[in-house]
């Protein structure tokens, strides 16, 4: 007994070890630095925005995301405004949607999505099984991965808690507290496994070109089905090399270029 | 006896067939003769019956020949040997088959066929074949196993307006037939969406009862006048079996069936695989051309029975918004020629995109589904009345244009949420596109982490190694831990197990309190009683009344070193010698026996029989 405690708190320190900011490979003093660089070519991004330089701050936002590695939500919104006053609205979209899945509840964003949308060539209605499911599973749709993740470790700490207390005080109560803990805790698990898949797999798309031939096929020489205008929101169901499948919100398929969509 | 009655019976065999083989002379070009059969002297061009040419007697030959005939083609279909014991006479005969196909009508000398033998030629009879016309019925009839025939069910149908070729083949069930095909003539005045349909069915002809095979082909005529259907032709395999025909009655059952019939023979015998072929009559038809008399002008082609239907994907929409507004295009006929629905309204912004059309055979009609998707997007606010939409075709029933209309609906139209979201019209639309709308979207983030996921992120990354394995590490220690809590409780054996050694101590204690106090029977019993209790406990024996011939006992049937059990028997009697008499009653003795004691007890410990 007394072997088992000391080796389960000597995991638990070498784990904190490995945790600490060193473990991770930046050091503070690193960290501190980069931020002032990112903050400083972020001001000067918005100093362009100001001025109306809409392409020059397109250009330096994008350049922060790509330089940095980095993925935050101020700077795809920011991005997205320098990409609707250019009036390319797809681009915008694709910036918004970057935003949202990131912070998907900032007013901000939906906002601006919402005008953009609207401004784009192509209406298409979502079905409406579509807003049923995401007002059924809000839960999901309104937190992002990080979220989703944090609720799901404390749901997960209590259930374990629960679960502990239930074995030395056994009662009814304990034990239904524990399982409807768990069962919280299995959903956001799946909530927080479905983010990380989506976010490894993009599997939507917009239009970012002012027209694209939608064909039946894989290539150039198949049958052009129908056209899609720039901002079009679209679904990837399959991909080749340079080809991909998109299926629309209207359940209508055809294979477009890679270089006419953004992934999202 | 027995055995020279069956030596007689096999000499008689032997005799028997020997002279059967002696009897057969030598052969000569004579003994060879040649005949030439045909399954019929009449037929129609595009028919094809079978010839044989049979040639019987024994000796070496070359392949019979036959003489060309123009208008005819005679093929090559294989050869066949036959053996037969007619009145104790072995005749053999090989059979040459071959498919005679006229290209023209009129009448025939086939043959003769001519074969060699021993450097004299022999030749065979000649056989006359009448060839008539290929006949105006559309039923060809290849012989009383198989009918095929082809037919439509419109003779005189309009441009574009759909006909059913049918074609039919029907069989006996007994007709030997494997491998049938057919082949679709060229149809350069039709046009065709390459929906057959195909059903079987049973149906008595003239008497007899005949599986059918009917294939219906939709088709629709493009051109006008007279247009022809030309022959389907079907092919397939003939299995001919060649038949025994014993001549003698002595091979005849009571009732006159040859025994050579029986389905055990007819395993013996060849069958020989005859491709034909078979083809029906053209069919002709008169194409009328569409009435000009009341022609629409929007009319583009469609012919058949057609509706319009016309529904909204909502009756509410904002203005800057869109609705779906879906128009469905069916019925029966070529789909495809229908001019599309034209929908303009000043009020509405449309984007329409190619429809979606499905077609498929039902029931031998073509009918079909256009299906069109437009996208409206209102400009100003109100009721809006989507008019009837009108596509005209020609009905060949009525035998005139009419029009698929769809009814009007009512679409209301509410303002738009905000004003900055306000659409223009539709012909400044693409102007709306630039860069000109500076006051409509919400201003850009001055700083980065307001929304603070990032931190969030970086946290979790941290934690993460500790917090996914805690939780469940904390749990199963307390589970093990209150597991083993409720064995101790209630597991008498596990229990006096894990504390046997616990008892062993305690007992030793007490041997060596008896030490200090010079109570030397004590030392001993208490050492005895210690190393008692701590083997009755891992062995979980009872240990009152626990001898050491008992102890031994466990201790061989549990396979523990017999050196060891010796020392534990050695000891105990020690412990009672020492216990009983008075010379082992000193100091020195009793630590020794608490040494021992402990010696034991760890040696004990360390004997997995014991321990485990």
């Amino acid at each position: 007994m007394k072997r088992f405690l000391r080796l389960s708190i000597l995991i638990a320190f070498g784990l904190l070890a490995f945790s600490s900011p060193a473990a991770v490979g930046k050091s503070e003093d690193e960290s501190k630095t980069l931020q002032t660089q990112l903050n400083e070519i972020f001001d000067i991004a918005n100093e362009e925005f100001k001025a109306g330089n809409y392409q020059d701050a397109a250009g330096l936002y994008e350049g922060i995301l790509s330089s940095f590695k980095l993925k935050n939500a101020d700077i795809y919104y920011n991005l997205g405004n320098a990409y609707f006053k250019l009036g390319r609205y797809g681009k915008a979209i694709a910036s918004y949607r970057k935003a949202l899945l990131l912070s998907p509840r900032e007013q901000d964003v939906l906002a601006n999505l919402r005008l953009v949308r609207s401004r784009t060539r192509d209406k298409l209605d979502s079905p409406r099984s579509t807003e049923l499911f995401r007002d059924l599973f809000f839960f999901h749709y309104d937190v992002n991965r990080s979220e989703s993740e944090l609720i799901f470790l404390i749901v997960y700490g209590m259930t374990a808690l629960f679960g502990t207390i239930g074995l030395f005080w056994k009662s009814k109560a304990m034990r239904w507290t524990a399982a409807v803990a768990l069962a919280v805790t299995l959903i956001f698990a799946s909530s927080t496994m479905v983010h990380a898949y989506r976010e490894a797999h993009p599997s939507d798309a917009v239009v970012v070109v002012t027209e694209a031939d939608l064909h039946t096929g894989p290539g150039d020489s198949y049958l052009t089905t129908f056209n899609l205008h720039d901002g079009a929101e679209l679904y990837i169901h399959d991909r080749t090399k340079d080809w991909y499948q998109v299926e629309l919100s209207d359940g209508r398929r055809g294979w477009i270029n890679a270089t006419s969509i953004e992934l999202i | 006896m027995k055995f020279r009655n069956i030596k007689s019976v096999g000499a008689v065999f032997v005799v028997f067939f020997a002279v059967i083989l002696l009897r057969s002379p030598a052969t000569s070009a004579a003994d060879l003769s040649i005949r030439l059969e045909i399954a019929s002297s009449q037929m129609e061009v595009g028919e094809s019956i079978p010839m044989k040419i049979v040639v019987e007697g024994r000796g070496d030959f070359s392949e019979p020949s036959l003489p060309e005939v123009p208008g005819v083609d005679i093929t090559f279909q294989g050869r066949a040997q036959s053996v037969q014991i007619i009145n104790m006479q072995v005749r053999s005969s090989k059979i040459f088959t071959y498919l005679v196909s006229p290209r023209q009508p009129g009448e025939f000398v086939l043959g003769p066929a001519r074969l060699e033998s021993k450097g004299s030629i022999i030749e065979s009879n000649v056989v006359n074949l009448k060839v008539g016309k290929s006949g105006n019925e559309q039923i060809a009839s290849t012989g009383r196993d198989i009918i095929i025939e082809a037919s439509v069910d419109n003779v005189k149908p309009y441009v574009g307006q759909q006909i059913t070729l049918l074609f039919r083949f029907a069989r006996t069930a007994d007709a030997p037939i494997r491998n049938a095909t057919y082949d679709l003539p060229d149809l350069p005045d039709f046009w065709s969406e390459g929906i057959e349909s195909r059903r079987e069915y049973s149906k008595n002809i003239d008497g007899t009862d005949y599986l059918v095979t009917e294939v219906a082909i939709p088709l629709f005529p493009v051109n006008e006048g007279d247009v022809t259907i030309g022959p389907i032709m079907m092919r397939y395999d003939e299995l001919v079996t060649s038949k025994s025909q014993p001549q003698s009655p002595f091979f005849r059952d009571p009732f006159g069936r040859s025994m050579f019939d029986d389905d055990f023979f007819k395993m013996f015998r060849a069958e020989n695989i005859v491709k034909r072929s078979a083809r029906t009559a053209p069919i002709t038809l008169q194409v009328q051309p569409l009435p000009l008399k009341e022609k629409p002008e929007d009319f583009k082609g469609g012919v058949g029975k057609f509706s319009l239907s016309a529904r909204l994907s909502n009756s509410e929409v904002r203005v800057g918004e869109s609705v779906t507004l879906t128009l469905d295009l069916s019925g029966e006929g070529n789909i495809r020629d229908l001019s599309d629905p034209n929908l303009e309204m000043d009020s509405l912004k449309i984007y329409s995109d190619n429809p979606a059309i499905t077609v498929k055979n039902y029931h031998d009609k073509v009918v079909g589904e256009k299906v069109y998707k437009l996208a409206l997007v209102p400009q100003q606010p109100g009721q809006i009345e989507i008019p009837h939409l009108g596509v005209p075709y020609f009905n060949p029933e009525s035998e005139r244009y009419e029009i698929a209309s769809s009814n009007p609906i009512e679409l209301t139209v509410l303002p738009a949420e905000k004003e900055t979201l306000v659409m223009k019209k539709a012909d400044e639309s693409d102007k709306a596109s630039g860069p000109s709308v500076n006051a409509d979207i919400l201003p850009i983030h001055e700083r980065i982490g307001k929304m603070k996921t990032d931190k969030l992120k970086v946290w979790l990354g941290r934690i993460r190694p500790l917090a996914y394995p805690l939780p469940l590490l904390i749990y199963a220690f307390c589970y093990v831990a209150t597991k083993r809590k409720e064995r101790l409780k209630n597991d008498i054996a596990y229990r006096r197990f894990k504390f046997a050694s616990k008892t062993a101590e305690e007992y030793l204690a007490g041997a060596e309190e008896a030490l200090r106090k010079k109570d030397w029977n004590n030392v001993f019993s208490k050492s005895s009683k210690a190393v008692t209790e701590y083997l009755a406990a891992k062995l979980n024996v009872p240990s009152g009344g626990l001898t050491p011939a008992d102890i031994k006992d466990i201790l061989i049937r549990r396979s523990v070193p017999r050196e060891l059990v010796n020392e534990v028997t050695e000891f105990l009697e020690f412990c009672d010698y020492g216990r009983f008499t008075s010379s082992r009653k000193s100091p020195a003795a009793a630590s020794d026996c608490i040494m021992r004691t402990r010696r034991l007890l760890e040696r004990l410990d360390e004997e997995e029989a014991i321990s485990k």
